[in-house]
């Protein structure tokens, strides 16, 4: 009974991550677009620099800025690359009780892949910011302010899903990590679910009228990718790894 | 709903709970301090939290919560120590969660200004639906009517999440502190105590459903056999 509904845990992590992989090229194309489109209006206005702080003006709004922020593109084509693999081994070999476990890492990986990467390109474009103080001399004062503009602009939802990813990376080793992990995934989840009100209860009551349609639809797509991905990492750590109870289970059952 | 033999995470879980009540005291100290010099606009936090810091019902919530963490962490360490299961006092805990999210929820609307947009009312309104979830989920984990362990810390989790991000009180990361006046600290304080103490109670649940058994029928079967 527990192994078939592992098995349909784990063929749900599958499909999640199938539609994920779907939806993640979208995600990477539109946001190219608006780059592209964004950096164009800046050069006519000034240098590389001006580009640079006219680039995070634009994405390094704290609200919303899990749902356009440029720092998050680099890491999606990796995230894009992991998760196919899970939808594939979770489809292949879910009977397996190796193969759920290697979900679990494969996920998790993926995750920590793409929060480092973000995590770096959020830094870099926060001290692109500062470029011109940064020239003139480094003072702590200034590492807090670059590390606060990051942290304004996803740092913290990067954070918990690095911490997500590293639990996820445990239970593919462990089950006993299984309740902490499935704990950082919640929390990981209700933080995306709120994003999410946001961007749709702003389309509806008129908060988002200024915005252009392509970053609306840009959000929509990343934030409905997020979504799926995450689904798919919770659903391989409720299924995956072997709790502390069936190995005890299986030490018991051999004669 | 039996405990694991040693587990560490009930022991942590009941270190959580009691942090919890104290926590809930300073806030209850910090709200009853600030309620006589409070100001209507505090730039530590977002306009929420401002607004309920020096308010009767933070008093009342702090006040009450110091009761009721206190009474349900006694009671889960003494049925915990006494009969080694946690199916009664879970299912109390579900009971008293599930009227407390309803009443949070019609107290977050009664603190929405009157021009509130449809977007801020719904990001407060959702915050009380994880902890409705969590109550309904800790029912069904006490009655063993289904294994739903794993469903019951996610939804723990995210509540506890839920409380420490509603307040806005990581607004103080971008306050000009020149413009922030002593008082308006004693308040933040309030809130920063006050929702760290309820993010401590839904961890400290969450610890304890983890450190339980899973109901498992081949399992007892084994049990019955072996014995």
């Amino acid at each position: 009974m527990r192994s078939r509904k592992n098995m349909r845990l784990f063929y749900g992590a599958g499909i999640c991550a199938l539609a994920a992989c779907v939806l993640l090229p979208v995600i990477c194309v539109l946001q190219s677009a608006f780059l592209r489109q964004t950096i164009f209006e800046s050069l006519e206005k000034g240098s590389l620099l001006s580009v640079l702080s006219h680039l995070y003006e634009q994405f390094g709004q704290a609200e919303f800025a899990l749902v356009y922020d440029a720092g998050h593109l680099p890491g999606i084509p990796l995230l894009l690359l992991f998760y196919l693999v899970l939808a594939g081994a979770c489809f292949k070999s879910s009977k397996r009780e190796g193969a759920r476990r290697r979900g679990c890492v494969l996920a998790g990986a993926g995750l920590q892949c793409y929060a480092v990467i973000s995590f770096l390109t959020h830094i870099v474009l926060a001290v692109a910011l500062y470029y011109k103080e940064w020239t003139q001399g480094v003072s702590s004062l200034m590492i807090f302010r670059i590390l606060l503009t990051a942290m304004g602009s996803g740092f913290f939802e990067l954070l918990i899903i690095s911490v997500f990813s590293v639990l996820l990376i445990l239970t593919g080793k462990s089950g006993k990590y299984r309740p902490i992990a499935v704990a950082a995934g919640g929390v990981c989840f209700y933080r995306l679910f709120k994003d999410s009100l946001w961007l749709f209860t702003g389309l509806f009551d008129g908060t988002l009228k200024e915005t252009a349609p392509l970053q609306i639809w840009h959000g929509v797509f990343f934030l409905a990718a997020m979504f799926l991905v995450l689904c798919a990492a919770v659903l391989v750590a409720m299924s995956g790894g072997r709790s502390e109870e069936d190995e005890e289970d299986a030490e018991r059952s051999t004669p | 709903m039996k405990l694991k033999k040693g587990s560490y995470l009930y022991i942590l879980g009941m270190f959580f709970l009691f942090w919890s009540s104290l926590f809930s005291l300073c806030s209850f100290w910090c709200t009853y301090r600030y309620k006589s010099v409070r100001s209507d606009e505090n730039l530590l936090m977002n306009e929420f939290g401002a607004a309920f810091a020096g308010s009767n019902s933070a008093l009342v919530m702090s006040g009450a919560f110091v009761a009721v963490s206190l009474v349900l962490a006694v009671l889960i360490l003494r049925y915990g120590i006494s009969t080694n299961s946690l199916s009664v006092p879970l299912r109390i805990v579900g009971i008293t969660i599930l009227p407390l999210s309803i009443a949070s929820m019609l107290a977050m609307w009664a603190f929405l200004e009157q021009g509130g947009t449809l977007t801020t009312l719904a990001v407060r309104l959702i915050g009380a639906v994880p902890a409705l979830l969590f109550g309904v989920n800790l029912i069904r984990v006490s009655l063993n009517q289904k294994n739903s362990r794993m469903l019951t810390v996610f939804f723990g989790a995210m509540s506890g999440y839920a409380v420490y991000s509603e307040f806005g009180f990581g607004q103080i990361l971008l306050a000009d502190f020149s413009l922030v006046t002593k008082q308006s600290f004693l308040g933040w304080l309030s809130v920063f105590f006050f929702s760290t103490a309820l993010c401590l109670f839904f961890a400290g649940l969450c610890l304890c459903v983890s450190g339980c058994e899973r109901k498992s029928k081949k399992r007892t079967l084994i049990q019955e056999k072996t014995k």
